[in-house]
């Protein structure tokens, strides 16, 4: 794995650690820029009787993991340590300045009946030698990741003051060699770390562009059938799910709104590929782009207003802007720097685009500044997809092509980039929910 | 029915003719000096688009320059071919679809079925509308040469299908394509 990564990527320093979880053994390669602005120090001490035999995980690993890929963690290698206090009479606060980190977070599980944990966890201000927080939860083995997630999430909150994604779920879009060699396509729900996937599509038709309604209890998807590309929406809870729009032709690219109330997508006739919005509660559709050429890939800005979508209408590919209820105002082109752009999504406050722009022969995920036109590669990795933010603005999730076509995060400035365990398979879309707690 | 399989036949024959070694483009290039065998010839898929004479509009002249090929040869050709990401027919292809509109002119019952596709490179969506464009842009030929559009259905499949699984312009080329199905 190393060695690939190593023939994509050329100038990184690899930072690697080797994850013994439990039974099964999973290596996870963390890559980090040179210069890269160090993260705030923080040791996470591997939790006295942490070793469950129920799960696969080391609940501090997961905690080091989530905070690793915001970028604004640098978690300590337990190898380091000098001591490994699980009870706070046992931490020497000079082990930790000695190792010049500034929080230390220790834990302890008890096992107070059969497969019933009693977990105790302390974040301590290593400078002032106080504590910053200290919890006690009574949990099953089920709840240990969701809990972990949850305390990645306290910690990274009380140092940050900001929220973290940490307990948000993706969905992706994978082809697999079904049985007797046929592919299937699948689409998949899973924590935003790719654990707990569940297949809630499966089929032999390819399945385009997921969207997550705003409060995560529905997904719209577009399914490229024989007869030509449907769009659907699938409830959650009950699996059950029903075309969009029923149009001769065929359409795809949907994009729910950030208020919830409306469908963006791109219908395709004759040659001609159009944006549409349709309001989910009566079905009516409105028009919103009309060029000869092509225009696909809306997104919508977070006031639920405008859309920004690709389009080949200048000669190149680039990114427009689109009021969507305002039919007299023209498209107005975004980007203008790149051989061309596409896929582009707004970050949480609507101030940048994340995209994947064309420098040469390949394809990077790049932030777009809007105001000052800039445009910043994100990645030097050759082929990029896909690339979307965490609710909280806090990781940007895309896809990787090398051999394999691989889920990533990556820490919004790019420099921090981890990958995320997913079932075998090539991961070809995958998308962010925009649910926050 | 037969006639597809023979086409298709005939189509995976001069593929494997071909080979994968060396791009359609360059072949016919290379093979442009060179002027005899029609075997050769056969296996440019791509013409140049500046080819010195094109194919007259109405489908009854098949001469695309030295790589002139009889109608017959031009109707085992089941597949045309683009640039990247353009959806515009070069002389060849015009060729291609021209004996193909006279071909199926002179059937009514025979219905056709384009499918467009794209190589890789670019997003999914994208590719989805270009393969949308490409198949459309087929079938506006086939209509400028009297088939009724009744009798054409197009379909894009974008990337999902490429003909050559190969991450290189080798494989690309073969994948920027329409597919021309006779139902």
């Amino acid at each position: 794995m190393i060695q690939r990564l190593q023939n994509i990527v050329q100038c990184f320093l690899f930072a690697s650690m080797c994850m013994v979880a439990g039974n099964a053994q999973a290596l996870i390669t963390i890559e980090i820029d040179k210069g890269v602005k160090a993260g705030l120090p923080i040791a996470v001490v591997p939790f006295a009787n942490g070793n469950i035999a129920a799960v696969d995980f080391m609940v501090d690993e997961v905690i080091r993991n989530d905070l690793q890929r915001t970028g604004r963690f640098n978690p300590l290698s337990p190898a380091d340590f000098i001591s490994l206090p699980t009870r706070q009479e046992q931490v020497r606060f000079s082990d930790w300045r000695l190792l010049k980190t500034d929080y230390l977070v220790i834990g302890e599980f008890e096992e107070v009946q059969s497969s019933v944990y009693q977990f105790r966890v302390q974040l301590f201000d290593v400078l002032t030698e106080s504590q910053i927080f200290g919890r006690r939860y009574t949990i099953v083995p089920d709840q240990l990741r969701a809990t972990a997630h949850q305390i990645a999430n306290s910690i990274f909150n009380e140092v940050t003051g900001e929220k973290s994604s940490f307990d948000s779920q993706i969905a992706f879009v994978s082809t697999e060699q079904g049985q007797g060699g046929s592919v299937e396509h699948v689409l998949y729900i899973s924590d935003y770390d790719g654990y707990n996937p569940q297949s809630i599509v499966r089929q032999d038709n390819p399945i385009f562009s997921p969207t997550w309604s705003p409060d995560s209890t529905q997904i719209a998807y577009a399914v490229l059938e024989q007869s030509g590309s449907r769009i659907y929406i699938q409830n959650l809870d009950t699996g059950v799910r029903v075309p969009v729009v029923e149009t001769d032709y065929q359409a795809s690219s949907p994009s729910w709104s950030p208020d919830g109330e409306k469908l963006a997508f791109t219908i395709l006739q004759n040659g001609n590929s159009e944006i549409y919005v349709s309001e989910l509660v009566n079905g009516s559709l409105v028009r919103v782009t009309n060029n000869e050429a092509i225009d696909t890939e809306p997104s919508w800005s977070p006031d639920s207003e405008s859309l920004i979508f690709t389009s080949s209408r200048g000669g190149s590919t680039q990114i427009y802007s689109v009021p969507v209820y305002r039919a007299a105002t023209p498209p107005r082109r975004i980007t203008f720097g790149g051989t061309s752009n596409a896929s582009a999504t707004y970050d949480p406050k609507g101030e940048n685009l994340l995209l994947i722009s064309q420098f040469g022969a390949g394809y990077q995920v790049s932030r777009y500044e809007i105001d000052n036109n800039s445009l910043v590669s994100l990645v030097q990795t050759s082929f990029t997809e896909s690339p979307n933010f965490s609710p909280n603005g806090d990781m940007v999730v895309y896809i990787v092509e090398g051999v394999e076509r691989r889920l990533m995060t990556m820490s919004p400035d790019g420099e921090v980039r981890i990958p995320i365990r997913t079932p075998t398979g090539q991961i070809k879309q995958v998308s962010w929910e925009k649910r926050t707690e | 029915m037969n006639k597809i399989i023979t086409v298709a036949s005939v189509a995976l024959l001069i593929a494997l003719l071909a080979g994968c070694s060396s791009a359609p483009r360059d072949q016919y290039l290379d093979s442009s000096e060179s002027s005899d065998s029609t075997t050769t010839s056969t296996t440019s898929g791509i013409a140049s688009s500046d080819a010195d004479s094109g194919t007259a509009l109405d489908g009854s002249t098949a001469s695309t320059g030295d790589g002139s090929l009889s109608k017959e040869d031009l109707l085992k050709q089941t597949v045309v071919y683009f640039e990247f990401d353009s959806s515009t027919l070069d002389d060849f292809a015009k060729a291609v679809v021209s004996a193909h509109a006279e071909y199926v002119g002179q059937r009514p019952s025979i219905r056709l079925r384009l499918v467009g596709h794209t190589d890789e490179r670019g997003s999914r969506e994208y590719n989805l509308a270009l393969g949308d464009r490409r198949s459309a842009s087929v079938s506006n030929w086939f209509q400028a040469l009297k088939v009724d559009d009744s009798r054409i259905s197009t379909v894009s499949m974008g990337e999902e299908q490429p003909a050559s699984i190969g991450h290189d312009e080798e494989s690309w080329q073969l994948n920027r394509r329409v597919e021309i199905i006779y139902q």
